[in-house]
């Protein structure tokens, strides 16, 4: 009993030993075989984060030859062991096909001479013309680039109506193949622009014109990029009849709300095909479609026989469809989708921009409109129809400030390049230019920033900071003197005329780096010594023409970014100039001057109206005493249209008007007016020299007219109106007058 | 360790025949044990050593030591290159997918050695320094994945760098035997030098079906847009920048019909415009192409941004220097936009226990026409606001908000209530300003949404003395802040002050009870580069009795701490943002000899 006690208490000690080394075994078992998994994944973590613990390539540490053998003949005939019939196989062509670029198609040499002229074929009696292409047309023949001189010109443009190619269509043009043949400069398409919205037709759109372009460029919507030839074609976006020729209506942004958010996340509304290409997209929305925050609708009934191809979804799509207003979700929606119909392009593309609702693109292969310029990653969200269920959860991904971003830019890109026929139509011809003369072509900053590439011509600088727009993005400043130009137009008779003191006090401002007197005098110039001496430069030279746009002609000798501006009969003094100067080194890309205008409607008599008035507000200030930058003289000359110009120097009258119109286009904000001394102009009008085309009576007549001529240029009222005006900071406070820098405005 | 289990799992059976020697067994036993258990100690605490033997062997190996692959003469082909390859028809999206860091993962094959059948290598070179320097690269960036199944974008280890070295139909036949291969979908080659004698083809030879190519030399015709990438060809010893893709910025382009007159076009660049370009080319130079380790990366950065293209960099941060980056702004209210005055602005008045002062600004700020929502920040924790009784009957809506701390930032928070762009915030004893000067107010930040645009203004001067930046609230010609105890702006500010405020500057300012207008006006002149605008004169804001200096307190220490600010804010931004003018705005006929009455505002500048 007791051997066998003991016997059991040994039994159950070693039991007991037993038991913890099997403990401690399963605890070794567990260490060990958590820890190895456990470290395999680590290694896999750790090598996601980077901090790889086994190197995947291993580096090697081998002395390796460089891939360029600096004995070249040692590897140049290492293939001729293939037969060279073999290796001509291989060698012909990497790729299927070869195309059109502007090396091979397009001949340099005709731009050579005159520049970049386009040429309009003269309209043939009997050929019908859409309004579109009519719009297209006669924007070209209004642009600085017409010449009605074949001989002279760079690019052709057709009158033959091209833009719908669907035989379907009522506006499809028939025999355009032999018309075109028959063109005697059509030199096989060689350095044509062929305009283009519709090809193809149902079923399968395809995107054939129905005629030989030959090696004619074209601008055409709803580019496939398989068919789109880089550098060469352009794309332009779907427009319709109703799309104004020129002007264009503004951005719906009116303010920028924060948080972005709008009471929608993504919207859309159009047509599901229940067969045929472009379905695909548009048949899987549903799946997407939320009815809260991401609405997207679609119905079955449009075309004739719809209800033969109807499917389950159709009906309860309907109704669906039918709830939603198309222009509400539009305007309340932070993104919109741009699914492809039929073809890759729509009018929602451009109808998103303008609501600055963001477009998310869902059109695989299609060439974004004028793509070669804009970077669209800055407007749009560039989605893959592959992906569509993932669409929510990206666009929920982008961030505020993003989104803040991306709707701004869709306003700028609307209403710099899209919101009429006349600026898709220049873009189409900017673009074709910058290529033509690529060594003064514009940079992506131009064309993607305000305000964008129409208003940027780089053929005054191709350096960004000698333009006023881009001071800020460069980090730099405006260089902080400027040059004066005087007009004048009476000869110098009297050591007191209002010109030499002009001179005087314009000469001692601290800023003032030169000036020029234009002389569009009809007398000879003075003898050198009847001007005063400064400490500054004074240039004097002979208008050309001696017509009033000279004095904005971009003067070489202008070697400041800053002009005044003056007239011979301005009065001002030096401290209102050294004020007027700093005031503009804050806002570079206005105009800043001292008497102020304004315009208004004119509801009885349905037109513009120009007032001279003291009013509370005002939209122009005159360029008699104004500071702007020298850039706008190269715009006023290069960008306005003859038309204006002439009207301007036959009338000797509205230069002032049509520049500040010019500005007020480029910046949309109103000029800015500064401290004066109530001496100019107001109370010398009555009394003034007998030049002083002030005292004409027509004189104001033909301002109103003016107006509406310019008006009607621009496609729409450029000018905005602005209730301040910049004082000196003392300016007129109750503080002793020695403790005021610019004293002198209020002394008077 | 694996013994020590084996031969533990024995024991038992062995116990009843060692009766005797159980000793020695126990001992062994626990020896096992224990040193099974410092076996699993030292695996687990010395990984690194254990790794770091496997590397240096990896980084032994050799590349004699890759695997040869004898290439069957039948073996296939790929077919030549499609000249319409696009991502979205001749690449696989699906693979990268959704990725919520919009990242592509990248595969490298691991190295093996291509012989034809008579064991003659396809290439005379093998992998040249450059490809394996490439390689290395980018299998040590983020975009490296060791897994294959993950792989969203694949890089064959065959170098084809220079097709002089190659030959095109092995080569070929080995870029088809590679496992993933599939028509070479979403597989990315890198070469250098094209075509060889006699065609100099501009894009390498070897057929390869829909593989992506990196090439240097791409003419427009072979150039794939949005799918093929434009690299530089490397060379270290030449510092020759041949620029890819379009860069107006840092490259002159001629064609060459223009030749004749290339003096005359050279001639007539700006010299600035031949700095900028200098400066831009060596700054893409070192960014993008100075080693082959910055034409790899670059490059998969460029298919990652079209892969991802909401989230890719846009054109100036790929074309910025760094240099312009620290002085140029780029406001985040960029488009030039008049807001109308329809939907008026949101009066945010901060307040603490100031009752009978507070109710007479809310009298006074309700009288002004673009009013259109009053909202109280009630800061006093300890003791509730009146009774809604109590306050004055406005026929705008009036809310307050009780917070929970008292701190100066919170009359800075983007508070739901705030529905307008427009934000007037103001202090409770401001009581002077009138309903004309008020409007007008209102009306300058129309005209500018994107400054500040306040009554009070300030300078910040520079201390030669003392050798740092002086706050000064004098009498002075300029300005370079405005007070926001009575200033309109953007809510979208709000947001800024709130969320972006860089560095300590906010917790900085909740524990002085100081300075949060000044760090304001930092925060908007640095993302702005603007100044803000000062309307109106200088006049008493408080009360008729006042000074015309104004300001939370006038004592001396108040003036050192808000100089401390500006020293302070300017070291945390590394710069001083804030911008000096000498303007101030009135409305157009202030002070004008024309009758008050027909004027806009006509109470302007009054006591």
């Amino acid at each position: 009993m007791e051997r066998c006690s003991r016997g059991h208490m040994q039994a159950k000690k070693r039991y007991l030993i037993l038991l913890s080394a099997g403990a401690c075994l399963v605890l070794l078992f567990y260490l060990g075989g958590v820890q190895l998994p456990a470290a395999s994944r680590s290694r896999h973590d750790r090598s996601r984060n980077g901090h790889r613990l086994e190197q995947p390539w291993p580096h090697f540490s081998d002395p390796l030859h460089p891939f360029l053998p600096w004995d070249q003949t040692d590897t140049e005939d290492y293939n001729l062991h293939i037969s060279p019939r073999q290796k001509r196989d291989i060698n012909t062509s990497v790729y299927k096909g070869k195309r059109c670029r502007m090396d091979s198609c397009f001949d340099f040499s005709l731009c050579r001479k005159n520049g970049f002229k386009v040429y309009v074929y003269p309209q043939q009696k009997g050929e019908k013309i859409s309004e579109s292409y009519q719009n297209i047309l006669s924007t070209i023949e209004g642009s600085r680039f017409y010449t009605s001189d074949p001989g002279q010109a760079c690019l052709f443009v057709l009158s033959l109506d091209t833009l719908d190619r669907d035989q379907l269509s009522p506006q499809y043009v028939h025999n355009l193949k032999t018309k075109v043949q028959n063109l005697p400069l059509w030199n096989d398409g060689r350095n044509h622009l062929i305009f283009n919205l519709y090809s193809g037709t149902w079923p399968d759109y395809t995107e054939d014109l129905g005629f030989d372009i030959g090696q004619a460029m074209l601008a055409k919507a709803s580019i496939s990029t398989e068919n789109f030839r880089p550098n060469f074609d352009v794309s332009i976006p779907l427009f319709s009849k109703e799309h104004p020729r020129t002007g264009g209506e503004r951005g719906y942004l009116k303010y920028n709300s924060i948080p972005p958010f709008r009471k929608y996340m993504l919207v859309f509304k159009g047509k599901r095909y229940l067969t045929g290409i472009g379905s695909d997209t548009r048949n899987a929305l549903y799946h997407v479609h939320n009815a809260e925050d991401v609405v997207l609708l679609t119905t079955c009934k449009h075309g004739k026989d719809w209800q033969k191809h109807k499917d389950a979804r159709c009906d309860k799509d309907n109704a669906e469809y039918d709830k939603y207003d198309y222009k509400e979700m539009l305007h309340n929606s932070t993104f919109c989708l741009v699914p492809r119909g039929r073809r890759l392009g729509s009018f929602r593309f451009l109808e998103a921009l303008q609501a600055a609702c963001v477009p998310v693109m869902l059109s695989n292969g299609w060439e974004l409109p004028f793509s070669e310029i804009i970077d669209w990653n800055t407007a749009a969200v560039i989605g893959d129809e592959r992906l569509l269920l993932q669409i929510p959860t990206t666009v929920r991904s982008i961030h505020q400030d993003k989104i803040l971003s991306l709707r701004q830019q869709t306003q700028f890109l609307w209403e710099a390049y899209f919101s009429s026929v006349e600026k898709i139509v220049l873009t189409t011809l900017e673009i074709i230019q910058d290529r033509v003369l690529e060594h003064a072509s514009r940079s992506s900053l131009m064309w993607n920033s305000h305000p964008g590439g129409l208003f940027a011509l780089p053929q005054y600088s191709g350096y960004l900071g000698d333009f006023p727009f881009y001071y800020d993005t460069l980090g730099i400043r405006p260089y902080p003197k400027f040059t004066a130009v005087i007009h004048a137009v009476s000869p110098l008779v009297s050591q007191s005329q209002p010109i030499l003191k002009l001179l005087a006090a314009v000469a001692k401002s601290q800023y003032c780096a030169q000036i020029i007197v234009l002389w569009n005098c009809d007398k000879p110039l003075p003898a050198k010594h009847r001007w005063p001496a400064t400490s500054v430069p004074v240039i004097v030279i002979e208008g050309e023409n001696k017509v009033m746009s000279s004095r904005f002609l971009p003067y070489e000798i202008i070697v400041t970014d800053a002009v005044l501006s003056l007239d011979e009969d301005t009065v001002l003094s030096t401290t209102e100039v050294d004020f007027a100067f700093t005031v503009w080194q804050s806002f570079p890309e206005r105009i800043v001057g001292y008497p102020a205008r304004s315009h208004f409607w004119d509801s009885n008599k349905e037109r513009w109206g120009y007032t001279s008035k003291w009013t509370n507000d005002y939209s122009m200030v005159l360029t008699g005493a104004a500071i702007y930058h020298r850039y706008y003289h190269f715009l006023y000359t290069n960008y306005l249209p003859t038309s204006l110009k002439s009207m301007v120097d036959q009338l000797a009258n509205c230069e002032d008007i049509l520049m500040n119109f010019l500005v007020s286009a480029v910046t949309k904000l109103p000029p800015i007016k500064v401290t004066q001394k109530k001496q100019y102009k107001e109370t010398m009008m009555g009394q003034s020299s007998r030049a002083s085309r002030w005292a004409d009576p027509d004189h104001f007549a033909q301002r109103q007219t003016c107006m509406n001529k310019f008006a009607s240029w621009f496609g729409a009222m450029p000018l905005v109106h602005s209730q301040m005006r910049l004082d000196p900071v003392l300016f007129k406070d109750q503080v002793s007058i020695l403790r005021k820098k610019y004293r002198d405005i209020e002394r008077l | 360790m694996y013994t020590s289990g084996k031969y533990s799992s024995r024991g038992p059976a062995l116990i009843p025949r060692m009766k005797t020697k159980h000793r020695i067994y126990y001992i062994t036993l626990f020896s096992v044990v224990l040193l099974g258990l410092i076996a699993t100690g030292m695996f687990q605490f010395w990984p690194h050593s254990i790794e770091s033997t496997a590397d240096w062997t990896l980084d032994k190996r050799s590349v004699h030591d890759a695997p040869l692959i004898r290439l069957p003469v039948s073996s296939p082909i790929p077919e030549r290159g499609d000249l319409s390859c696009r991502m979205h028809t001749c690449f696989d999206v699906y693979r990268c997918g959704y990725n919520p860091k919009n990242r592509i993962k990248v595969y490298i094959y691991p190295l093996q050695r291509f012989v034809d059948e008579l064991g003659v290598p396809i290439s005379s070179t093998g992998l040249s320094r450059e490809y394996n320097d490439l390689l290395s690269a980018i299998s040590d960036s983020d975009f490296y994945t060791d897994d294959v199944t993950r792989a969203c974008l694949f890089i064959p280890s065959i170098d084809v760098l220079n097709q002089n070295s190659l030959r095109i139909r092995e080569t070929a036949q080995a870029l088809a035997m590679l496992p993933r291969w599939d028509k070479g979908m979403n597989h990315l080659l890198f070469n250098m030098l094209p075509g060889g004698p006699p065609d100099y083809n501009t894009a390498l030879d070897v057929p390869r079906d829909r593989a992506l190519l990196a090439g240097g030399g791409f003419s427009t015709w072979t150039y794939r847009q949005g799918y093929d990438v434009s690299i530089p060809v490397y060379s270290p010893l030449s510092a020759d920048v041949d620029l890819p893709e379009r860069q107006p910025g840092a490259s002159v382009v001629i064609p060459e019909e223009k030749l004749s007159e290339m003096y005359t076009i050279l001639k007539s660049i700006p010299h600035r415009q031949v700095e900028e370009m200098q400066r831009q080319a060596r700054w893409f130079w070192e960014a993008y192409f100075s080693s082959m380790k910055a034409i790899g990366l670059t490059t998969l950065q460029i298919i990652n941004d079209r892969i991802y293209p909401y989230a890719a960099r846009t054109y100036e941060q790929w074309n910025n220097p760094p240099v312009v980056k620290w002085s140029s702004v780029n406001s985040p209210l960029f488009l030039p936009l008049i807001p109308p005055r329809a939907p008026g602005f949101t009066a945010v008045v901060l307040t603490y226990d100031r009752v009978e002062s507070l109710f007479r600004v809310i009298t006074e700020i309700s009288k002004v026409p673009s009013l259109a929502k009053l909202l109280v920040v009630w800061n006093n924790q300890n003791k509730s606001p009146p009774e809604e009784t109590l306050w004055p009957k406005i026929s705008v809506p009036l809310k307050v908000v009780r917070t929970k701390e008292n701190k100066l930032s919170n009359r800075f928070f983007p508070y739901d209530e705030i529905e307008t762009e427009a934000v007037l915030a103001i202090d409770d004893d401001i009581i002077m300003l009138t309903s004309d000067e008020l409007q007008f107010g209102y009306e300058v930040w129309r005209e500018f949404p994107d400054r500040l645009v306040g009554y009070p203004g300030r300078l910040h001067l520079w201390d030669h003395e003392m050798g740092k930046w002086k706050y000064e609230s004098e009498w002075t010609n300029e300005v370079s802040m405005v007070l926001t105890g009575a200033a309109f702006y953007h809510k979208y500010f709000n947001y800024l002050y709130t969320y972006k405020m860089p560095g300590d500057i906010k917790n900085w300012v909740d524990a002085h009870m100081n300075c949060e207008d000044i760090a304001m006006n930092f925060l908007v002149a640095n993302i702005t580069g603007k100044a803000p605008i000062k309307v109106t004169p200088r006049k008493k804001f408080k009360c008729p009795e006042c000074t015309a200096i104004d300001g939370l307190s006038l004592d001396q220490t108040h003036m050192v701490e808000r100089s401390e600010c500006i020293n302070k804010f300017a070291s945390v931004f590394g710069t001083m943002p804030l911008k000096v003018v000498e303007h101030r705005a009135d409305p157009v006929l202030y002070k004008d000899d024309f009758p008050e009455k027909l004027k806009s505002f006509p109470n302007i500048g009054s006591l």
